[in-house]
């Protein structure tokens, strides 16, 4: 089975539209599919912004991971329904089969943990692809996912230079190597392998704190080559600090981080993107314990603009076709879509997906 | 279509601040602004006239008991 | 010790925090604040280290509080703190599907509710934790619990002991056709064939029901013969029946009572739009905002009639009509813990009511024989009579009745008013019942007239309370409702003035106390539900605003209660003296013309030999 997770930069950047696309094409090409998400997906409306909001249609046969309360808020009927015995705010999310295609309400598992249990159960009733809706700000869950498909636009920022620059920044996350030091059952703690294979231990799993990047930096010995791993998140800010003061402490050092998504969830892309560089030129290095590709990306010229007289929000749009072309000029090695703009390279390829019919 | 109006369980009151300059006149305006939002019977459950307008609650029934109650019909549930 | 960390994710405002802080420690948690301004980053650091069981989030969401929220999720993600330790979030415009969409665990809205939070450290889930709150529900109270009803005044216990003895020896031997009924109506429940949709013999109904209807009026009878129904009134139909279960589904709120730290008094509020169904809404949205009973209004015409009605029916009047099926309907509505009062102090129908009250589930009834024989009553000889029956039925039921006081908003001083109160509770103790008597708190005309509230409203309503402590052990409940001819139409002033009397009597330590709706003196429609709310969230918060504080009398209001009990005692010698209870009432000794009081004539004449 694969796993397709969809996140967006920030509320109403689109993720559900490329993502609504997606399974419009899955559905087309035979697959078994199960959708799920992280978070809550369900309403016709934004409950910030009161504007409309694109809906999951699901077709009979598709399988749907969400909370039981949820099963009769959207117009989809299901005819079989187990329950996974994983809790959400909104209840105990259960695998249930539509019977009659309509719109669901989505509230699946939050955590990573949750993730892997349910797409473990997913995998053993046969189905080929799940597609993950992801929540705002929220991505360390989706680690677990082979592919994502990124989603930014108007609503991110509404300056088109600044939606592109913070793209390529994340998108140049995932080109970093996967990284042979640190094999599948790496430590839950931060670690350093010297060269002589001593393994010293820190007491965390992150460096989120100028205390816990003291302890990293007083193991990284100037000189010496070491080989780093990071299992939880580090600060962009605190690395980059290290990576600027102690030019001498990160050479030759190979840092390992788990995935793409632990360093988005740790802090700006903008600020991990210079920092590795700067590392880079220190003659340091780093790359995953799991590489995440992402499939492509898609840009939304939409944005809600907030209305101080009436208290209310009115749809807004910068230019399409700058902003498409403004982000496609920064980012060369991933596709940029916008879904609403036609023709589109093989999104399914992209994904890597192979029709069955 | 779902009208807002079929879930008043019972009554509907507007508070508001009218600028008259009397008791009578605030009554008038009260029973023509019932009209103008197109508030079934608008009653004047209270009125004080005081020197620069009139504090005043509108209420209009929407359903009476005894009624049949349209916030209880099952095609006005999402 | 489970340890917990409490992070307001705030720049300023910390006092959630600092409140669960104190709280998790007396429930004997290790519970960590971090102070305001705190980032995600150090949160999540701290979190690292303590490993707690727990992180809670304070903050009200607001302009890209929704990322600051979500960041700190993932990151817990991320750096593998979720796996042990659980993420709640709880402020001003949280819901659960906010606190989904951000990835918590657990997300507490609305005000604090501390066994919410600690079912959530204890990994309880959200359906746990509703069946572990049905296991526990609340218990109904007993008003009367604890009160010996002994007397402190050996002379005014003596009165009402002559006055008690002149009371059943005119009832005795004596019968009237409401008793008649009412012993039909509890032939027909024990037979089963009470209701239209009964399941006994059709027979015995039959026979029952056609010695029922000789002892009715010409409009009742036509009813039964006939199938018309009085003018107005229409029959529920089945599917508008069936759709209230689906409006309210078993399972409630977690009750959240009104008082602040006091174990009492208990509030109630009356209903009877004249429908029930939406009697039920009114009540669910009482109970919801904190109320603790109920009591079921008829109309009025119900009590100046022979025979009550049959049948799930519904009209457009003031008062609920009261047949066994309404009460059954709407009390299956009630949670377990609300409690239930059917009024029927003084009617025609006053001993059938008590009947049909009981096997619909009442908790209280309410009986007043000086009351309901005045001011457009029942003749006093003819109430005499089915209110000794009605006491008896409250004794077998063992079910407390209550006394309304409210003879004085015709006129009646506070003192004749307490003789006719201090009268039925000595005639209920008697006859075996639990009586609790309703001194009203009112600004009525006798107040008016003779200048009593000039300066204040009180030192009368302290005293019309604290006089009942000098003469017998008694729960009091005022009522009914508190601040009556205080109200306006302007719901400020209404609730104002509601939540003012509710908390004096609370400061005054009374058991119960009966609250009015803000449309208390709108008399040109029903009450509105949203005029429910209003005086019970104005009554919340002046307990809250006055907590544990206690009233004590000024020296004005100790010399009114003087004044109050000297003339309580002159009037109950009067009575007793007089020799003859019914005639008492006839010729005004508890309340006259003078005062503004007439006797009732319905149903004059109508007493017979057993």
């Amino acid at each position: 089975m694969r796993t397709l997770g969809f996140v967006g930069t920030a509320k109403n950047t689109g993720k559900t539209t490329a993502a609504v696309h997606v399974l419009e094409l899955v559905r087309a090409a035979g697959l078994t599919t199960a959708l799920t998400s992280i978070g809550f997906d369900g309403e016709s409306t934004d409950h910030i912004t009161g504007l409309p909001k694109p809906r999951y249609q699901a077709a009979p046969g598709m399988l749907v991971a969400t909370a039981d309360s949820l099963l009769d808020y959207g117009s989809a009927d299901f005819d079989r329904t187990e329950p996974t015995g994983l809790q959400t705010i909104l209840g105990e999310i259960v695998i249930a089969r539509v019977s009659r295609p309509g719109t669901v309400a989505l509230a699946g598992p939050n955590r990573r943990l949750d993730l892997r249990r349910l797409l473990d159960r997913l995998a053993a009733v046969q189905v080929d692809l799940t597609l993950v809706d992801g929540a705002l700000n929220r991505l360390a869950a989706l680690s677990l996912a082979d592919g994502l498909v990124l989603s930014t636009g108007a609503a991110f920022d509404e300056r088109i230079e600044v939606i592109a620059a913070h793209a390529a920044a994340m998108e140049s996350l995932f080109h970093l190597p996967r990284s042979s030091d640190w094999t599948e059952n790496a430590p839950s703690l931060v670690c350093l392998r010297q060269e002589n294979g001593r393994l010293i231990q820190l007491s965390t799993s992150s460096v989120l704190d100028e205390g816990s990047l003291s302890s990293l930096l007083s193991q990284l010995t100037p000189g010496a080559d070491a080989a780093c791993f990071i299992p939880g998140v580090f600060s962009p800010t605190l690395f980059q600090t290290m990576v600027q003061k102690f030019p001498d402490r990160v050479a030759g050092k190979r840092f390992t981080f788990t995935s793409p998504v632990h360093l988005l969830a740790s802090g700006k892309p903008e600020i991990w993107q210079s920092a590795l560089e700067t590392l880079s030129a220190a003659g340091g290095a780093a790359g995953y314990q799991a590489a995440l590709p992402l499939c492509f990306l898609t840009v939304n010229p939409f944005f809600p603009r907030y209305l101080q007289k009436t208290g209310a929000y009115v749809a807004e749009y910068v230019d399409k076709q700058q902003l498409l072309h403004s982000v496609q000029a920064r980012i060369t090695r991933t596709p940029v879509v916008d879904i609403l703009q036609p023709p589109h390279p093989d999104l399914l390829a992209l994904c890597q997906i192979t029709p069955k019919n | 279509m779902m009208k807002a109006m079929d879930r008043v369980v019972d009554a509907v009151d507007i508070e508001t601040f009218l600028y008259c300059t009397s008791e009578d006149e605030a009554k008038e305006l009260a029973e023509q602004l019932a009209l103008e939002l197109g508030l079934p019977h608008g009653d004047i459950v209270f009125l004080e006239f005081k020197a620069w307008g009139a504090r005043v609650r509108i209420r209009s029934y929407i359903h009476h008991p005894g009624d049949h109650y349209r916030w209880m019909e099952k095609e006005h549930e999402a | 010790m489970k340890t917990v960390l409490l992070a307001p994710l705030d720049p300023v405002h910390d006092n959630a925090v600092k409140l669960l802080k104190r709280k998790l420690s007396e429930a004997g948690y290790d519970a960590h604040a971090m102070p305001p301004g705190t980032t995600p980053e150090e949160v999540i650091q701290r979190a690292l280290t303590l490993k707690p069981a727990a992180i809670l989030v304070s903050r009200t969401l607001g302009y890209k509080v929704a990322e600051i929220l979500s960041q700190l999720v993932d990151l817990a993600d991320a750096a593998g703190l979720r796996d042990a330790t659980r993420i709640g979030v709880g402020g001003m415009a949280i819901t659960r599907e906010i606190g989904a969409e951000l990835g918590f665990d657990g997300c507490f809205v609305g005000e604090l509710k501390m066994n919410a939070v600690i079912d959530f450290i204890e990994g309880r889930s959200a359906s746990q934790t509703a069946r572990a709150f049905d296991e526990i529900t609340r218990e109904k109270p007993d008003i009367t619990a604890g009160y010996t009803y002994r007397f402190f005044d050996p002379k005014i216990e003596s009165y009402l002991n002559q006055i008690t003895d002149q009371i059943l020896s005119a009832a005795a031997g004596k019968t009237t056709d409401g008793i008649e009924r009412a012993k039909i109506r509890s032939e027909m429940l024990e037979m089963d064939v009470a209701t239209r949709d009964h399941r006994g013999s059709p027979e015995t109904r039959g026979k029952l029901l056609a010695r029922y209807i000789t002892l009715c009026d010409s409009e009742i009878q036509a009813f039964y013969k006939d199938g018309r129904l009085p003018a107005g009134v229409r029959w529920l139909d089945r599917a508008e029946i069936d759709r209230v279960g689906e409006l309210f589904p078993s399972g409630h709120e977690p009750f959240t009572p009104l008082r602040h730290n006091r174990p009492k008094p208990y509030f109630f509020s009356q209903y009877g739009t004249g429908c029930p169904i939406m009697d039920v809404y009114h009540i669910k949205v009482a109970e919801a905002w904190g109320i603790d009973g109920v009591f079921h209004f008829d109309p009025s015409w119900n009590a100046q009639r022979e025979g009550l009605l049959e049948g799930y029916l519904t009209h457009e009047h003031d008062g609920t009509i009261l047949t066994l099926e309404n009460l059954s309907f709407i009390r299956s509505f009630l949670e377990p813990y609300t409690l239930w009062n059917v009024r029927g102090h003084r009617g025609l129908n006053t001993p059938e009511t008590q009947v049909l009250g009981h096997a619909a589930g009442a908790d209280l009834f309410k009986i007043n024989i000086p009351y309901g024989s005045t001011a457009g009553g029942t003749d006093p000889q003819r109430l005499l009579v089915d209110g000794v029956y009605s006491l008896k039925l409250a004794a077998q039921y063992k079910i407390p009745f209550d006394i309304p006081g409210n003879d004085e908003l015709s006129g009646v001083p506070p003192y004749k008013t307490f003789a006719g109160l201090l009268i039925m509770m000595s005639l209920g103790l008697r006859l075996g019942a639990r009586p609790i008597p309703k001194p009203l708190l009112c600004y009525s005309p006798y107040m008016t007239i003779h200048g009593r509230m000039d300066d204040n409203m009180i030192d009368m309503n302290l005293a019309k309370l604290a006089v009942w402590r000098d003469i017998v052990d008694t729960p009091i409940w005022p009522g009914e409702p508190v601040g009556f001819m205080t109200h306006t139409p302007d719901r400020v002033q209404s609730a104002l003035q509601t939540s003012l009397h509710a908390s004096l009597a609370a400061a005054a330590g009374v058991d119960a106390v009966t609250i009015a709706s803000s449309d208390e003196a709108y008399s040109k429609g029903p009450i509105s539900v949203q005029a429910r709310v209003d005086t019970l969230r104005a009554v919340r918060d002046q307990l809250r605003f006055q907590g544990s504080l206690q009233a004590s009398l000024s020296p004005a209001a100790e010399s009114i209660k003087a004044e109050i009990h000297e003339k309580i005692t002159a009037t109950l010698a009067a009575v007793a003296a007089r020799g003859d209870f019914a005639a008492s009432i006839y010729e005004g000794l508890l309340g006259s013309q003078d005062d503004g009081l007439y006797p009732g004539r319905v149903g004059a004449g109508t007493v017979r030999g057993e």
